[in-house]
């Protein structure tokens, strides 16, 4: 009785703060948890017209097997987890080296400079950056081929040659996003007590030495950190990036996971199928994610919240 | 620590510091000269750009591709459409993370329930329903062709709202307990309070949200008619698929010396000139907003 009126009391003081998270709780039920039911559709034989809840056909793992019958498949998956790796993998590595070489810089105010402006295309859509690579790449009038052509070379179909189609994601997805990166790990560099160099340099370590024997280690927390973290996007090869870059011609080696979920369901219509392939992937990149999230939380005290 | 440079500097040190300005010039200019060479298209005469000779300057100025842009309809009503969604979706963004994330960052004990909601919330960063079941989902709530559909069902992004929980966490537990003396109520210490105290935060979060607004073009193509369709789908409409059929026939005094290509590139500056604008504002927060919550290691 007593600790019921005590709940009673507590709720009712507490009754704004509930208010306020509210609307936060019911938008996100109707927009997140609502959308995660309709994973049933990959088990159903989905007719729009029958509504998300309404009376479907169970098919059971039909969506799936249809899935697994289609040719490209298995190259689809080849493609997304080669392309998420190797972005992965350059957007660790080349951040944290352009973050070292502008440590050393000399010119403040030129440091700053081009910090501000390898920032910038991190805030460009990808519309507007494809629409940009469109005209730089273009085999014709674009201006890197002009150059390969002067120099002698053949001139290169970057974005519709299904030998440089992968290439030309990575490297231009690690253009946008470096500058970002680079950040993080020059924020870690200032974390790094200055008497340490100066106690390396009177044991007579020189720059080199004093990068690998005192910067990385003081960077080696957050570096393994950022690793860990990104262990979620394996299965992420950059949907609105090669939505925007890629065509039918490069489909052998530039269409991912979500590019195949997205044509066969929402511009070809078939829901099922669709959902089952996106059910797959949420299954495989939910366990990752909340596998990394638990290593750096236990590792590495990372809390979010 | 370059301090003791100026006594002695080796050549190594200086061929060192020599090749790493090189390297990070190039960097750099690596990140300007794609913007510029779009810049020089469409100042260009078609003549140049269809026979691949502009570089990083304009050849045979002229502003008609400008010009004619001005007119375009399709153009402006598509960039009243992201200007308008822009601005209540920052507007709308900012108010629901600031009334979610003030209840999620009160310390233990002063609400109960805490884990479960912050539970709730995080669920979302681990797991979705994926793109059919959120269209089928939009759609039966008659979201097609509604401009409702760009910023209501993204008005609450969960990862900023968490960076914003550790802003609010910032701000000394003292400070609401001198305002419950006074008698303020959970909602008045949070606007006289908690949100002026955390202005720098709000600010760079009304930046981020800002930026990802404008930048938003998938949900403008898969929802909207082309009426309706904000800047970027618009864009995507004549960058990937190559529409131009927006192209009246009647303008064919200009089309002598505009093009495809020039009218491309003179739709893309504009519609970065509004990020242009900003950027010196997201510089100055993005830091911050960037990096504090997300990395605390």
């Amino acid at each position: 009785m007593k600790g019921k009126s005590k709940w009673t009391r507590s709720l009712k003081k507490e009754l704004p703060l509930h208010m306020m998270l509210l609307p936060g709780v019911l938008l996100i039920f109707i927009f997140h948890y609502i959308p995660l039911y309709g994973i049933v559709i990959a088990f159903q034989d989905f007719k729009v017209a029958r509504g998300l809840f309404g009376p479907q056909e169970w098919i059971g793992f039909e969506n799936f097997s249809y899935l697994f019958s289609l040719p490209n498949t298995w190259n689809v998956i080849r493609n997304t987890v080669t392309i998420a790796c190797w972005k992965i993998v350059l957007s660790l590595i080349i951040p944290i080296i352009v973050a070292l070489l502008l440590n050393e810089m000399v010119h403040a105010r030129y440091k700053k400079v081009i910090q501000t402006v390898v920032y910038f295309p991190h805030f460009i859509s990808w519309v507007v950056l494809s629409g940009i690579m469109f005209g730089l790449l273009s085999p014709t009038t674009g201006i890197v081929n002009q150059i390969l052509q002067k120099l002698g070379f053949e001139s290169i179909y970057f974005l519709g040659d299904n030998r440089y189609f992968q290439g030309t994601v990575i490297t231009s997805a690690i253009w946008k996003e470096f500058g970002y990166g680079t950040i993080v790990y020059l924020a870690s560099l200032t974390g790094i007590d200055p008497t340490l160099y100066d106690a390396a340099a009177i044991d007579g370590a020189g720059r080199l030495k004093q990068t690998w024997h005192v910067t990385l280690p003081g960077m080696r927390t957050i570096i393994v950190l950022m690793m860990v973290l990104k262990l979620g996007d394996v299965l992420d090869a950059g949907f609105g990036q090669i939505l925007n870059l890629y065509s039918p011609v490069v489909y052998e080696t530039g269409d991912i996971l979500d590019t195949m979920i997205y044509r066969i369901g929402l511009a070809g219509g078939k829901f099922g199928p669709s959902t089952a392939a996106g059910l797959l992937k949420s299954l495989v990149s939910s366990v990752l994610i909340s596998v990394s999230y638990w290593v750096a939380y236990k590792f590495f005290d990372y809390k979010l919240f | 620590m370059a301090k003791t440079g100026k006594i002695r500097v080796s050549t190594s040190r200086k061929v060192f510091l020599a090749v790493n300005n090189v390297i990070l010039t190039l960097l750099m200019l690596s990140c300007i000269l794609p913007f510029l060479y779009m810049v020089a298209v469409s100042f260009s005469n078609k003549t140049y750009v269809d026979a691949g000779m502009v570089s990083f300057l304009p050849k045979g100025f002229n502003v008609y591709a400008y010009q004619y842009l001005l007119k375009n309809v399709s153009f402006w009503r598509a960039f009243g459409v992201t200007v308008l969604v822009t601005v209540a979706g920052t507007a709308l963004n900012l108010i629901m993370m600031i009334l979610t994330a003030f209840p999620l960052s009160r310390p233990e004990g002063r609400l109960h329930g805490r884990t479960l909601y912050a539970w709730y919330f995080f669920c979302t960063m681990l797991v979705g329903g994926g793109m059919v079941p959120s269209y089928v989902l939009k759609t039966s709530l008659g979201l097609r062709n509604n401009l409702l559909v760009l910023f209501v069902p993204s008005a609450l992004p969960v990862f900023s709202m968490i960076l914003m929980i550790n802003f609010f966490r910032q701000v000394p537990i003292e400070m609401e307990d001198s305002a419950r003396i006074d008698g303020a109520g959970p909602l008045r210490t949070l606007l006289s309070i908690y949100v002026p105290l955390s202005k720098p935060s709000m600010a760079s979060m009304a930046l981020f949200s800002m930026v990802r607004h404008w930048n938003e073009w998938f949900t403008g193509m898969i929802y909207m008619s082309p009426k309706l369709q904000p800047l970027q789908t618009y864009l995507r409409t004549i960058i990937v698929q190559e529409d131009f059929s927006q192209l009246p026939v009647d303008e064919s005094i200009m089309m002598g010396s505009i093009s495809d290509a020039t009218l491309r590139a003179a739709q893309i500056i504009i519609a970065m000139l509004p990020i242009l604008c900003i950027y010196p504002f997201l510089q100055k927060y993005f830091v911050k907003g960037g990096t504090l919550g997300s990395v605390k290691g």
